[in-house]
């Protein structure tokens, strides 16, 4: 038995959905993803979901306090007004987010805003593994992770996490971290060295192996993975276990072949900078690291104390999504690219005594690339709640239609990639709205 | 003026698993037929002998590795393993051993650690800053002092036998002299160490329940309302999430009314599932600020820990800026009462009223619940698999085990390691479907990977990436960072470790990083061990006890070899077997001496034998 056929019967026995001939890496599907995440719940008003003169029923004011409660009166420019970007309302402020309309005014056509995503949560984790896994279970693996893990194919890893905020669950042999401060740099240069203590008698590296003799303990510890598969095979957990070993060791060192000079950026002690991930993301992508990865945009969302730190966030963030598209564009990879913009949440309608906003059980997110662009997709009431819409176009249809939860939402980008959302999300509804037609 | 109530109040539960209320299936016809309901043949026995499954079994010295790993985080010695192969039921003995080692005691930390996710050393440090910086602490102190108090209280408790439950009813905290100065609290410092003392600012004393650092990890902002740490309390220690459930609430809530709001947890339906219990008991926990950040104590020091109040009212009125400085104020009897200010329930455990943390402590110590659910936390913990997973029969042996043993985690755990299904490694189903319980391979923690390679070879792998100035003005040295167990620098999430905020759960099996990782720790650890061996007399050594570094003997090599096997795999083997065969033609292939030493001893810290057990 081959060892592509011995992981697919072996993970399929242990229930991990998906895994099938077609998906265990040879999943056929030529689609990349970036998921960004603007960690900490952003505040849609801001942007995507304007509510300016919103009404109620009655014809009163809605109780919503977006941005222009912000507004300095004194500078004429620092107006908050709705612009509609093609088919694209957004909310915008020359003064302060003038990276936004900039944004929307060059990457309308190819991007695709959805509110009124029902998050299921108003606290973060739970939020974020909704947002990500389709699931409320923090042990599911996340989009880019199977994604990753289905069509990865030959590339050295399914997927990368640079944000620290991926989970990977049982798929985890197929991605990789560079964690939270870069430490990943001193695995992959061999010329980045971790400091000794000023104390020790010695420097990193202690060892460092000739290249013959590093062959020859590979060689080694090839045949003693092949000795325990002998003694402890015979069943799919255990199977699966060792199999997983042997190819972490085989994609670590690919890995290490093909992402070192991508990963030059990184400094070890630092965290890596919005710009330098987005960067970074594209470069793994467009030299075949892997199919996903997942960014962040560094800034905390969550503001409780204050809001008017939405301001600065959303001009840095739609900064970065120009730069990206250029990037994507560029390297001839926007139309097989999906981009996942997602918060793991949205803020209170009206603010707290302190001037900031607490969390919202709601959200909104933005697809770009490979989507159905220049549309929006749902809708928030007066309240700031979620509309029911019809899942399979993404309008709103407030008799008849369905909420679209987080796992609607999760399995529609699942879709948009290739992967059979039924496989990881069985009986979920895909929301479909933002496929291209 | 009471401020406006967000409906971020509100962690309301839906009243069905998906929350699509908006459109509701059309009912299925169903017509059953007699037959189909009343079974007629009843004159045929079949009552069949049943076939049990196959079951793969560890070895002796398999099972006591596995066993070793689990209880203490490193391997059995030589002795050890001579021991079981002379006597299986040596393991017994040695069990008895390890539950009173100093590093059971790390382990229970360990276990701890993860349950409660406070080992964050990547966020949330109180910085150095008054009498802190006078007594010449470093960050990396202040960092491990605090998150280890805690721990430290479970680790007593677990180590001296006493009833499990004690870590939550506790009358005394744990402090050494850095956290005794962060909050004030009495503290011998002829002493020393880490000592029994209490909190001094009328806090319920109530073990971890009432530890700074738990709620300092578990913040409640603003109108949470101690929600979130009342869920992480049902959460940890009954596996009752119920701010896991799904959050459906329809039409929506007079947001701009905040008596509608306490009034809609109370009565409103989507509501009232969760919060009928949630809200009562989060109301143990008012009194605790809800945060305690680094910015804030940065700020306060800026302004000199007093308000200037020619600037008009104290933002944070009845909070006073000093209570962000040394010593810390985290808890203010004034504020314990909150419940009642906001029109919430008092508090109540599950419908029980109680009337501060030390009811609560007491109730979910004599909770069921709290049996059942510290058997599977730590059965999860121990096998690598999900708690809820835990097969129901050996639950309840567990849990009878725990409640007849007067909550004895140390009895909890030899069952465990000892049970029939810890050694078997599989089973096949038996003939009338059923299956046996058993623990798959299990994957090295990276904490046992440390404390692994620090017995074996006497390596730490610490980095030291201060910068020349970084003591003053306010110190943030990290100094010695242990590189396997560190996410500040080190690889600890990336090997399938927690680093408490952004990696929640751990992941249990090889992946590219933990390989790349666990190299890079086998290079170093055998560059340290051919560096620092042939430095000492050779009963002074860890590993190459046998060898010098000149020597040729071919005899003498594979004595030495056949020695390191017995040591770092625990495997007895002749010294012309076949395992001795391959290492001799690495140690040759890389030209002997210290280059020959260094390669094999790269190659065994690195088998694949250490990383799965």
């Amino acid at each position: 038995m081959d060892r592509r056929r011995f992981l697919i019967s072996a993970a399929a026995s242990l229930g991990i959905p998906g895994v099938t001939l077609a998906q265990s890496g040879r999943g056929g599907g030529d689609k990349n993803l970036i998921v960004l995440l603007a960690v900490g719940g952003w505040d849609v008003t801001f942007c995507f979901d304007p509510k300016l003169g919103c009404t109620q029923p009655d014809g009163s004011s809605c109780f919503i306090e977006g941005p222009e409660v912000d507004q300095v009166q004194s500078n004429p420019d620092d107006r908050e007004a709705v612009q509609t970007f093609g088919n694209i309302p957004v909310m915008v402020n020359p003064a302060k987010r003038p990276a936004v309309g900039e944004f929307f005014s060059a990457w309308h056509h190819r991007s695709h805003v959805i509110n009124g995503i029902w998050t299921g949560s108003i606290a973060h984790d739970p939020c974020r593994y909704r947002l990500l896994t389709g699931t409320p279970d923090g042990t599911k693996p996340d989009l880019a992770t199977i994604h990753g893990f289905t069509n990865g194919g030959s590339r050295p890893l399914g997927s990368v996490d640079l944000s620290g905020w991926s989970i990977s669950g049982p798929l985890a042999a197929s991605s990789g971290r560079v964690g939270h401060n870069s430490q990943i740099k001193a695995l992959l240069d061999p010329d980045t060295n971790f400091r000794a203590p000023p104390q020790a008698p010695f420097n990193y590296p202690l060892y460092a192996p000739k290249q013959g003799d590093q062959a020859a303990i590979e060689d080694y510890l090839a045949s003693r993975a092949e000795e325990l598969k002998q003694r402890f095979g015979g069943s799919a957990a255990n199977d699966l276990a060792l199999l997983n070993l042997v190819e972490s060791v085989d994609r670590g060192k690919r890995f290490t072949e093909q992402a070192a000079g991508i990963l030059d950026t990184l400094t070890i002690g630092q965290e890596s900078r919005f710009f330098d991930q987005l960067d970074m993301a594209v470069d793994l992508i467009d030299q075949s690291v892997c199919r996903a990865v997942t960014v962040d945009t560094t800034y905390d969302w969550d503001t409780h104390d204050v809001n008017a730190g939405q301001h600065g966030y959303y001009n840095g963030l739609f900064g970065g999504l120009s730069h990206l598209m250029e990037q994507l564009e560029s390297r001839g990879l926007l139309d097989n690219t999906v981009v996942a913009v997602i918060s793991e949440m949205t803020r209170t309608p009206l603010r707290n005594a302190g001037g900031g906003k607490d969390h919202w059980g709601h959200t909104s997110a933005m697809l770009m690339g490979a989507v159905q662009g220049d549309r929006v997709s749902g809708a928030t009431d007066h309240y700031l709640e979620s509309i029911p819409v019809n899942l399979a176009t993404g309008e709103v249809d407030d008799a008849g239609g369905d909420y679209n939860k987080y796992d609607n939402f999760c399995a529609g980008v699942l879709e948009l990639v290739d992967v059979d959302p039924e496989e990881w999300l069985p009986n979920v509804v895909p929301f479909r709205g933002a496929h291209p037609s | 003026m009471l401020p406006i109530v967000a409906v971020a109040t509100l962690v309301a539960c839906g009243d069905d698993s998906t929350g699509n209320q908006a459109k509701k299936p059309a009912p299925t016809d169903t017509t059953l037929t007699v037959d189909s309901v009343v079974d007629t043949d009843t004159t045929t026995d079949t009552t069949e002998p049943v076939v049990p499954g196959e079951a793969t079994e560890l070895s002796e010295v398999e099972h006591l590795v596995r066993v070793s790993l689990t209880l203490r985080g490193v391997r059995p010695s030589p002795t050890e393993v001579e021991a079981v192969l002379a006597d299986p039921a040596a393991i017994d003995t040695l069990v008895d051993e390890w539950l009173a080692s100093e590093a059971f005691g790390e382990t229970v930390k360990d276990l701890h650690a993860e349950l409660f996710l406070l080992r964050t050393d990547t966020t949330y440090q109180l910085p150095v800053l008054g009498p802190l910086t006078a007594a010449g602490y470093s960050q990396a102190e202040v960092h491990h002092s605090t998150v280890e108090a805690p721990l430290e209280l479970v680790r007593e408790v677990v180590v001296d036998d006493r009833p499990y439950g004690e870590i939550l009813t506790a009358d005394y905290t744990v402090a050494n002299a850095v956290v005794a100065d962060i909050y004030g609290l009495p503290y011998d410092r002829e002493l020393g160490g880490w000592q029994h003392t209490h909190w001094t600012d009328g806090r319920p004393q109530s073990g971890v329940l009432s530890d700074s650092e738990m709620w300092r990890r578990h913040v409640s902002n603003a109108a949470n309302f101690h929600r979130g740490r009342a869920n992480f309390v049902s959460r940890t220690f009954l596996c009752e999430d119920i701010g896991g459930r799904d959050v459906f609430v329809e039409g929506g809530v007079d947001i701009s009314d905040e008596l509608a709001v306490a009034h809609a947890v109370s009565t409103d339906p989507g509501c009232v599932g969760c919060h009928n219990v949630l809200d009562p008991l989060a109301a143990f926990f008012w009194g605790y600020k809800e945060q305690l950040k680094r910015g804030a104590i940065n700020s306060a020091y800026d302004m000199d820990c007093e308000w200037d109040w020619e600037d008009g009212p104290n933002p944070r009125d009845p909070y006073r800026i000093e209570h962000w400085c040394y010593p810390l104020k985290f808890y203010d009897v004034a504020e314990q009462d909150g419940w009642d200010t906001w029109g919430l329930k008092p508090p109540a455990y599950f419908g029980q009223p109680g009337r501060d943390a030390v009811d609560l402590g007491w109730m979910m110590r004599e909770d069921p619940r709290f049996a059942t659910c510290t058997v599977r936390n730590v059965w999860s913990w121990m096998t690598q698999t999900p708690r809820d997973e835990m097969p129901p029969a050996v639950v309840t042996e567990l849990q009878q085990v725990f409640i007849d043993s007067d909550q004895s985690f140390q009895e909890l755990a030899r069952a465990i390691v000892l049970h029939a299904s810890f050694r078997r490694l599989d089973v096949t189903p038996a003939s009338d479907g059923t299956i046996e319980p058993s623990v798959s391979l299990l994957s090295l923690r990276p904490e046992m990977w440390t404390r692994t390679i620090e017995d074996l070879t006497g390596f730490r792998w610490v980095a030291n990436e201060d910068g020349p100035s970084c003591a003053t003005p306010s110190n943030i040295c990290w100094e010695s960072v242990d590189l396997a167990n560190s996410d500040l620098y080190g690889y600890r999430s990336m090997f399938g470790g927690v680093d408490g905020m952004t990696v929640t759960h751990p992941i249990h099996t090889p992946t590219p990083t933990k390989m790349m990782a666990l190299e890079a720790l086998a290079h170093d650890a055998a560059g340290y061990v051919v560096l620092t061996d042939f430095a000492l007399p050779a009963a002074e050594r860890r590993l190459l006890t046998e060898v010098e570094v000149d020597t040729t003997d071919e005899s003498a090599i594979r004595s030495q070899l056949a020695w390191l096997n017995l040591r770092i795999l625990s495997q007895p083997v002749a010294p012309d077997s076949a395992d001795v065969d391959a290492l001799y033609t690495l140690y040759t292939a890389a030209g002997g001496g210290d280059s020959g030493w260094s390669t094999v001893l790269a190659a065994m810290l690195q088998d694949p034998a250490l990383v799965l057990f």
